[in-house]
């Protein structure tokens, strides 16, 4: 099982590091040009692939915590996926370090919440994130890689007892996190349900990446258990966070225009001006009505091409939906297409692919004692 | 003529799902089957046909919202405009919230009530085969001689041998 699995990954020939080096000229030519843009876009770039590697273990830590058992064959790759989060700790660093000088309250000197919104506060409160989700994702794998030997039922509960914890203690933390990186770009506006709604498009382009792994390392040969069943409930599972995500997307919009008070209605102004108007309008066509249209039939989301094609649509939304909460407060009036900043995104890119592929070839491709593997080997959904 | 049922009474789901597909392979058709909550797997071991249910429940859903929107729309635009906040009138956000619980509802509502119809389920209804423990925690299957055209003895071996805990025979 091992060779066959190491064959398959070695048949990806990606240029993946290359990309990683190109990515890195790439923000250094636009930190020369235009700083402005090379932070903002490696801020994007970067929060996009910590909310898919979180994702990954927001999926682990449900499914430990209800204790399923269909998801155990495949739990190897939301388990790898969270292996970027280092990377992304230290991209955050790197922003903090050089970066901060585009965070707009890093200049205004009569900021209300200026006790909570400084330099050292922030870098304090990010690096206490990072760590203590590296520390629980940390207990969770280790406990996951002791199933590979021990059938115990004493670490099904231990998974469970820590996954518990990880959800309670990410639900804090991402909040503070999605207001401290997203929502303070906007220092004097807020809005309660935002982080709700940060967590909904991290689920979903989470969820949208974790079914093209699986599907492309099933065309590879791996993870033979994983049947149409499998299939049919992760394209379920998208679909319903697709229409989750666009709840929380339209009940912001509507609570701030009905109410029409102008320190709410700036986020939106913002983003109602000609050219940012269109990716605006853009963002709930691609991330729910599209996804919905295909996603409808239960047949279609067996069907392994049709699934893929939903996933890579959410998961260019989820970036584009990022895209819309990042930039306008960053770069003005306009948007303007950067190719930099795309080279950027597509090098922290390269860098998931390669963290994920180390810690996925680093492990068997399911916990081969844990007691649910059979049940989710012979899972059979409705 | 009433219908000869040859009825096996199970203590687990794996093993009703085994049972159904075993008398399917030898010829006997499946009449029905209880069990105390849904077992998944067991509507393809009993050979049922994909449920119309998900149609069902897609026309309800729609119907609902085009109702709701269209009346909503109707009202507040024609029949009765009221000026809120200064929104003009057929401002369509303010919709949407109705509209969307109201698509949920018809949708759930519409499924359930389009189920008890189809399987003809009403307080009159008489309770057939009721009294083997497939409300409790027993798992009932119930066998038709089928195009095999399986002796009841046969059937009855059958279920044995698939581990029922016991088998009757039942005129329905």
């Amino acid at each position: 099982m091992m060779e066959s699995k190491t064959r398959g990954l070695s048949e990806i020939r990606l240029p993946l590091k290359e990309a990683v080096v190109v990515g890195a000229i790439a923000l250094l030519a636009d930190w020369r040009l235009n700083p402005h843009r090379a932070w903002a876009g490696l801020l994007w770039a970067n929060f996009f692939f910590v909310s898919l590697a979180l994702a990954g273990a927001v999926f682990v830590a449900i499914q430990n915590t209800s204790s399923s058992g269909w998801s155990v064959a495949f739990r190897r790759v939301p388990e790898a996926m969270t292996a970027y989060l280092p990377v992304g700790g230290a991209v955050f660093a790197l922003l903090l370090l050089a970066g901060r000088g585009i965070f707009p309250w890093a200049s205004m000197t009569d900021l209300p919440n200026a006790a909570y919104l400084n330099f050292w506060f922030l870098a304090a409160r990010t690096a206490v994130f990072f760590g203590a989700w590296l520390w629980l994702i940390g207990k969770l794998k280790a406990i996951s890689r002791r199933q590979d030997e021990s059938s115990d039922p004493a670490l099904v509960e231990g998974r469970m007892a820590w996954s518990a914890l990880f959800l309670v203690v990410f639900a804090g933390t991402f909040t503070l996190f999605s207001i401290d990186w997203l929502m303070a770009l906007e220092p004097r506006w807020t809005s309660t349900i935002y982080p709700w709604y940060a967590f909904g498009g991290l689920f979903e382009g989470g969820l949208a990446a974790l079914i093209l792994i699986v599907l492309r390392l099933r065309s590879r040969g791996a993870y033979a258990g994983v049947n149409d069943h499998h299939l049919h409930d992760l394209g379920k599972y998208l679909f319903a966070f697709s229409v989750f995500w666009a709840y929380l997307w339209f009940s912001q919009y509507l609570l701030i225009w009905y109410s029409n008070l102008p320190e709410e209605t700036v986020h939106y102004l913002a983003r109602m001006q000609p050219g940012w108007r269109e990716l605006f309008w853009l963002n709930p066509v691609v991330n729910l009505a599209v996804p919905f249209a295909i996603l409808l039939p239960a047949a279609r989301k067996k069907r392994r091409a049709t699934l893929a094609a939903a996933c890579a649509l959410l998961l260019a939304g989820h970036a584009l939906d990022l895209y819309v909460l990042i930039m306008p407060p960053l770069l003005g009036s306009r948007p303007v297409l950067d190719i930099l900043q795309l080279l950027v995104f597509a090098g922290l890119a390269a860098a998931f692919v390669l963290t994920f592929q180390r810690a996925w070839a680093a492990a068997p491709e399911t916990p081969r004692r844990d007691p649910y593997l059979e049940e989710s080997l012979h899972f059979e959904g409705v | 003529m009433p219908l000869e049922l040859t009825v096996g009474v199970f203590d687990s789901e794996a093993k009703i799902v085994s049972a159904a597909r075993a008398a399917r392979a030898a010829g006997a058709a499946v009449h029905d089957a209880y069990t105390p909550f849904p077992v998944h797997g067991l509507d393809k071991a009993m050979g049922l046909a994909p449920s119309q249910l998900p149609k069902v429940c897609f026309r309800f859903g729609a119907a609902g919202l085009i109702l709701t929107l269209g009346f909503q729309y109707w009202a507040s635009t024609f029949d009765w405009p009221m000026n809120i906040g200064g929104k003009s009138f057929d401002a369509s956000p303010a919709l949407i919230p109705i509209a969307f619980e109201l698509t949920v509802l018809f949708a759930g509502v519409g499924t359930a009530l389009w189920f008890l119809r189809m399987r003809r389920l009403s307080p009159a209804a008489k309770p057939s085969l009721a009294d083997f423990g497939g409300l409790d925690d027993r798992f009932v299957l119930a066998l038709r001689p089928g195009e095999g055209n399986a002796a009841p003895a046969q059937l009855k071996r059958l279920l044995e041998e698939q581990g029922a805990l016991q088998v009757r025979e039942v005129a329905a």
